[in-house]
C-alpha cells in the first residue's frame, strides 16, 4: 500500500516537472515569436 | 578596481572558505566524510546546481547570448527529463546497495573489472577536467585583473583544497550554499542594473533584441548539423545529462549525501525545476548587455590586453582606422534602431521589415570590421586569443557597473570556479580511495586509515589540478582534447550503467568487452569526423557521441551475451 502511494506521489511530481518544462517552452516560443 | 571592490572580492571568498573549514574541522567519521551529513533536499538541490555552474557558465553564457542570442537554452530542455529517469531508476538502486560511489554498483551488478574500468575512465576524464575548471577562468580572470596566471590558479585552488580536504562532502555542501547565494545574488543584481541603465523602456529593449535575432529561444526545425534546436536538446542533451548526473561521481556524491531516498529525489527535482529558468536569466542578462551596447559605443574588441598590445605595434594606425569605421557604423545603426522603435509603435510592418534588414546588414558590416581587427591581433601576436566572447560580460561589468558591485561580480566568477572544483576534488578523492585504493591496492586498513587517505588524495588531486592549469598553456592541443574527453567517454560509461539497470540478463564479461569495443568505435568515428570512414561520410556533432556510445554498448553487450549463451538466455 505504501509503495503504491509512493509511486503515485512521484508520478505526480514527474508530471509536474514535464508540465513546467512544457509551459516554459511555450512561453519561450511566445517570446521568440512576439518580438521577432 | 577600487579598494571597495577588492574588499568585497577577498572578503566574500575568505568568509566562505573559513566558514567551510570552521564548520567541518576535526572530521573523524569516514562515512560522513565521503557521504556528507544527511542533507535535506534543498541542500542537495543547491549543491547539484553549484557543482554544474562553473566559472565558464558565468563568463561564456552572457557573451554567447550577446553574439548568438538565447538559442543555447534549448540545450537544457533534456535536463528535467534526465532528472526524472535518474530519480525513478538510478537513485533507488544506489540507495539499496548503500554505495559510496556510482562505480561500486557496477561490481555488485557485473564484476570488479567493469567497476575498475568505469572508475578509471572517470578519474582520467574528471582529473584532467578539474585542471581545466581552474585553468579556463584563470586565463580570463588573470587578464582582466592583471594578475599572474600561476597566482590566479593558486588563488582559485588553494582555499578549495583546504576546506575540501578538511571537511569532505559536508564542507562541499556547506560552502555550496553560500557560493550559490553569491552567484545568484550577483547575477540578478547585475541584470537589474543593466535593465535600469538602458535609455529605452523594457518592452522597447525586447523589441530591439528580438528584431536583431537575440531572442531566438526555441527552434522546432529538425536539423542534425544545427547544434541547438528543440530536438537536439530533448535527445542528445538528455543522454549527456543522464551520463553527467547519473554516472559522474562529482554529481552522484551530491545526492547520495541525502537524509533519505525521498530527500535525494527531491533534490534532483529541484534541479529539474530551476535549471532552465536559471540559464534563462544568465542568457537574458547577456541579451540586455547586447541591447545596452546598441545605445552606448561598444569596444571593437572586448579583450583590452590584446588592444593594448596593438597600441605598441606597427598595426596601431590600421587599428584606429578600423575603430573609427566601427564607430561610424554604430552611430548609423543607432539612428536606425530609434527609427525601428518608432515604426513598431506606429505598427508599420513594412518599415519594420526594411529597418530589420538594414540593421542586419549593419551588424554584418560591423562583424566584418571585427574580423579585420582579429586578423591584426593574430598578425601582431600569433599566440594571442582572437575570440573575445568570454570577455564581453566582465568588460561590461568593469566599464559600467558601480564600485562594490564589480568586486561582487568577480566574487561570482571565483565562487563558481571554486564550487565546481570542490565537488570534483571530493569525487576524485572518494573514487580513488573507495574504488581503487581500498578495493584493489590495500584492503587491511581501518576506517581512520581510509579517512586519512581520502584527505591526502583530495590534496593530491588538487595539486595536480593546479599544476595542470599552470602548465596547460604549453599544451594548447591538450586542452582541446580534454574538453572533448567528456563527450568521448560519457556515452560508453552511461551505456555500461544502462545495461546494468535495464538489461538484467547481460553479465560482466559481455558488458566489459562491449564497452571496450564501443569506445574504440567512438574514437574511430571521432578521428574520422568531417571525413569518411569505410566510404561513409561522417559529420556528427559531439552531442550525438553520447547517444551513439550508449546505444552501442547496449547493442554490442546484447550480441556478445547472446553469442556466449549460444541462444537467448533462460534467466532473462
Amino acid at each position: 500500500m505504501k509503495n503504491n502511494n509512493d509511486r503515485a506521489f512521484w508520478n505526480k511530481i514527474y508530471w509536474w516537472q514535464m508540465l513546467v518544462l512544457g509551459i516554459l517552452v511555450f512561453l519561450f516560443h511566445l517570446l521568440t515569436q512576439t518580438f521577432a | 578596481m577600487s579598494i571597495l571592490d577588492w574588499s568585497v572580492l577577498f572578503g566574500t571568498l575568505l568568509v566562505i572558505s573559513v566558514y567551510g573549514i570552521y564548520k567541518t574541522y576535526g572530521q573523524t567519521n569516514m562515512e560522513r566524510y565521503l557521504k556528507g551529513d544527511n542533507d535535506n533536499w534543498w541542500t542537495i538541490g543547491v549543491s547539484i546546481m553549484a557543482t554544474q555552474a562553473s566559472a565558464i557558465t558565468f563568463l561564456s553564457t552572457p557573451g554567447q547570448a550577446y553574439s548568438d542570442g538565447m538559442r543555447f537554452i534549448q540545450f537544457y530542455f533534456g535536463l528535467p527529463m534526465a532528472m526524472i529517469v535518474l530519480s525513478a531508476f538510478f537513485i533507488p538502486i544506489y540507495y539499496r546497495l548503500k554505495v559510496y560511489t556510482a562505480y561500486e554498483f557496477l561490481e555488485s551488478r557485473f564484476d570488479l573489472k567493469t567497476r575498475t574500468l568505469a572508475a578509471f575512465l572517470f578519474l582520467i576524464q574528471r582529473g584532467l577536467a578539474a585542471g581545466i575548471t581552474i585553468y579556463a577562468p584563470a586565463i580570463i580572470l588573470s587578464t582582466l585583473l592583471n594578475w599572474n596566471l600561476t597566482f590566479t590558479n593558486i588563488f582559485i585552488g588553494f582555499g578549495v583544497i583546504i576546506y575540501t580536504a578538511t571537511g569532505g562532502t559536508k564542507a562541499v555542501a556547506i560552502t555550496h550554499k553560500q557560493q550559490m547565494a553569491v552567484m545568484m545574488g550577483g547575477m540578478i543584481l547585475a541584470g537589474i542594473l543593466v535593465i535600469q541603465m538602458l535609455p529605452v523602456k523594457f518592452t522597447d529593449a525586447l523589441h530591439v533584441a528580438g528584431k536583431m535575432d537575440r531572442l531566438n529561444l526555441v527552434n522546432f526545425e529538425f536539423n542534425l548539423s544545427d547544434r541547438y534546436n528543440f530536438w537536439s536538446g530533448m535527445t542528445g542533451a538528455l543522454f549527456l545529462f543522464l551520463s553527467y548526473f547519473g554516472t559522474d561521481q562529482s554529481q552522484v556524491q551530491r545526492y547520495l549525501s541525502g537524509k533519505s531516498l525521498k530527500q535525494s529525489r527531491m533534490g534532483l527535482m529541484m534541479n529539474g525545476f530551476l535549471k532552465v529558468p536559471m540559464q534563462f536569466v544568465i542568457l537574458f542578462i547577456g541579451v540586455m548587455v547586447f541591447v545596452f551596447y546598441q545605445f552606448y559605443q561598444p569596444p571593437v574588441f572586448f579583450n583590452q590586453v590584446q588592444v593594448e598590445k596593438l597600441k605598441q605595434s606597427e598595426y596601431w594606425v590600421d587599428y584606429q582606422q578600423l575603430e573609427e569605421a566601427y564607430q561610424n557604423k554604430f552611430e548609423e545603426k543607432n539612428q536606425e534602431i530609434y527609427a525601428l522603435l518608432d515604426a513598431v509603435k506606429a505598427d508599420d510592418q513594412a518599415e519594420v521589415a526594411t529597418l530589420k534588414e538594414k540593421l542586419r546588414e549593419g551588424s554584418a558590416e560591423q562583424e566584418e570590421i571585427r574580423k579585420q581587427v582579429k586578423e591584426l591581433i593574430a598578425k601582431n601576436d600569433p599566440q594571442g586569443e582572437t575570440n573575445d566572447t568570454d570577455y564581453v560580460f566582465m568588460r561590461f561589468v568593469m566599464d559600467y557597473l558601480p564600485k562594490g558591485i564589480i568586486g561582487l561580480l568577480f566574487a561570482v566568477i571565483f565562487s563558481a570556479a571554486m564550487s565546481s572544483t570542490s565537488s570534483e576534488l571530493n569525487a576524485l578523492a572518494s573514487t580513488t580511495t573507495v574504488d581503487i585504493y581500498r578495493r584493489s591496492l590495500y584492503q587491511k586498513g581501518n576506517s581512520k586509515h581510509y579517512l586519512q587517505s581520502s584527505k591526502w588524495f583530495t590534496v593530491l588531486w588538487g595539486v595536480f589540478a593546479i599544476l595542470f592549469a599552470t602548465y596547460a598553456t604549453l599544451f594548447e592541443n591538450l586542452i582541446q582534447a580534454v574538453n572533448l574527453l567528456g563527450s568521448l567517454f560519457y556515452g560508453t560509461i552511461l551505456g555500461i550503467f544502462l545495461v546494468g539497470f535495464f538489461m538484467k540478463w547481460v553479465r560482466g564479461h559481455a558488458v566489459f568487452y562491449a564497452a571496450l569495443i564501443s569506445e574504440a568505435i567512438i574514437l574511430l568515428i571521432h578521428f574520422n569526423n568531417g571525413g569518411e570512414l569505410m566510404g561513409i561520410p561522417i559529420n556528427i556533432g559531439y552531442l550525438w557521441y553520447n547517444v551513439i556510445g550508449s546505444i552501442l554498448v547496449m547493442a554490442v553487450a546484447a550480441i556478445i551475451q547472446l553469442g556466449m549463451l549460444g541462444k537467448a538466455p533462460r534467466d532473462a
